[in-house]
């Protein structure tokens, strides 16, 4: 009886072997193909965001020169902004709480070791004779410089 | 036989499932450590860079001198000298609120340079202020403001710029400024030690070591043509 029943297990052994390959080759090779990409998608972002982060703090700009004069009876302050890092910038300015320029998606790109007029701040309200004007220039990566500029 | 044959198929998976991890390990965690690394790599060079970037702008140092151009009594003469370690690259000039494009290397300790003679727009009574800008972002400007007169370019005052900085010996120096007015001061090495006067004229600047005089120099000095004079000794 017992020889029997051995004689008929005989072919299970391949059959579980076979069935135990091939659920540690599926699942072994699905976890392989989900790791490779998860781990290459990780990777990538790591390295973008790296990038990211050293153009970040490779920005470096000044508020060069400032002046302000009257056009047609307008107050127009006139801001030169000079890139001198090695990445190209994106700007806007800030001055009496309002950023310029108007549209809230425009910014101004200034290239690498270039310095560019900043264009024409219309002031809404004339400033008096000696008022401090405090101008911040900000970029889309949110490094920022500011200069206190004294109304003749 | 039977007992045999279930070992030999756990260690055909057990097998299988190592050379998977090991192939997880080799194919993807180890290239995503190595990108990552890189990466981290990079960025700490850049911020090497950077801070050598910055340390160079820091010890950028440039003298703007202004005066009127000789041949020309309505032009302005800008003339730099870098007394600082590095080559500067000057960009921009300005004079007021007129600019003017530069490209001029400066190398170190090569005595004053011409950077040239610039026409502005001229207002009687109006004080003209100097700047030049460095491609490293530096601003040095001239320290002192120049008037447009009937009588031509002027400076309110004239002064005397003092730095020891290669006389033998250490300690207290003594400077002594004889002229149209005088003063008299201690000064130590290194230390930039400026006088302002009223009255143009012929100074004469001693500086002294205890009682030895080590260094005489005599210049003199008008509104126009040398409101600024730098001794260095």
């Amino acid at each position: 009886m017992k020889t029997e029943r051995l004689k008929k297990k005989a072919i299970s052994p391949v059959i579980s072997a076979l069935i135990l390959t091939a659920t540690v080759l599926s699942i072994g090779g699905g976890i392989w193909f989900y790791s490779q990409g998860a781990m290459t998608i990780t990777s990538e972002d790591y390295a973008e965001s790296m990038i990211n982060m050293t153009e970040t703090i490779s920005e470096r700009f000044i508020i060069e020169h400032v002046y302000y004069k009257y056009v047609d009876s307008v107050p127009e302050l006139h801001v030169f902004v000079y890139n001198y890092g090695t990445v190209d910038i994106e700007v806007r300015a800030e001055v009496k709480g309002k950023t310029y320029p108007d549209a809230e998606d425009e910014w101004i790109e200034i290239p690498s070791k270039v310095m560019i007029p900043f264009p024409t701040i219309d002031l809404e309200t004339t400033p008096l004779s000696k008022e401090e004007l405090n101008i911040k220039i900000y970029t889309r990566r949110d490094n920022n410089v500011y200069y206190r500029y004294q109304v003749p | 036989m039977s007992i045999i044959g279930t070992k030999c198929h756990k260690g055909t998976s057990t097998i299988m499932g190592t050379l998977i991890f090991v192939g997880i390990i080799f194919t993807a965690f180890i290239p995503m450590m190595l990108v990552m690394k890189q990466a981290d790599t990079i960025y700490d060079m850049r911020k090497h860079e950077l801070a050598r970037f910055d340390e160079e702008r820091d010890i950028e140092n440039l003298y703007v001198y202004v005066h009127e151009t000789v041949t020309n009594p309505l032009e302005l003469t800008i003339e730099v000298e870098n007394k600082g370690d590095l080559s500067a690259k000057v960009v921009s000039l300005w004079i007021n609120d007129d600019f003017f494009d530069l490209n001029q290397l400066i190398p170190p300790m090569t005595g004053i340079k011409n950077l040239g003679s610039f026409n502005v727009i001229r207002e009687i009574g109006m004080e003209y202020i100097v700047m030049v800008t460095t491609d490293r972002g530096k601003i040095f400007v001239f320290d002192i403001p120049i008037t447009w007169t009937i009588n031509g370019w002027e400076t309110p005052i004239v002064s005397i710029e003092i730095l020891i900085e290669h006389l033998q010996g250490s300690g207290e120096f003594k400077i002594d400024i004889t002229g149209p007015e005088c003063r008299e001061a201690m000064t130590q090495k290194n230390e930039l030690r400026c006088f302002t006067f009223t009255l143009p004229g012929a100074y004469t600047v001693k500086i002294f070591r205890g009682s030895q005089l080590l260094h005489t120099e005599t210049k003199t000095l008008d509104f126009q043509n040398k409101p600024l004079w730098r001794v260095f000794a």
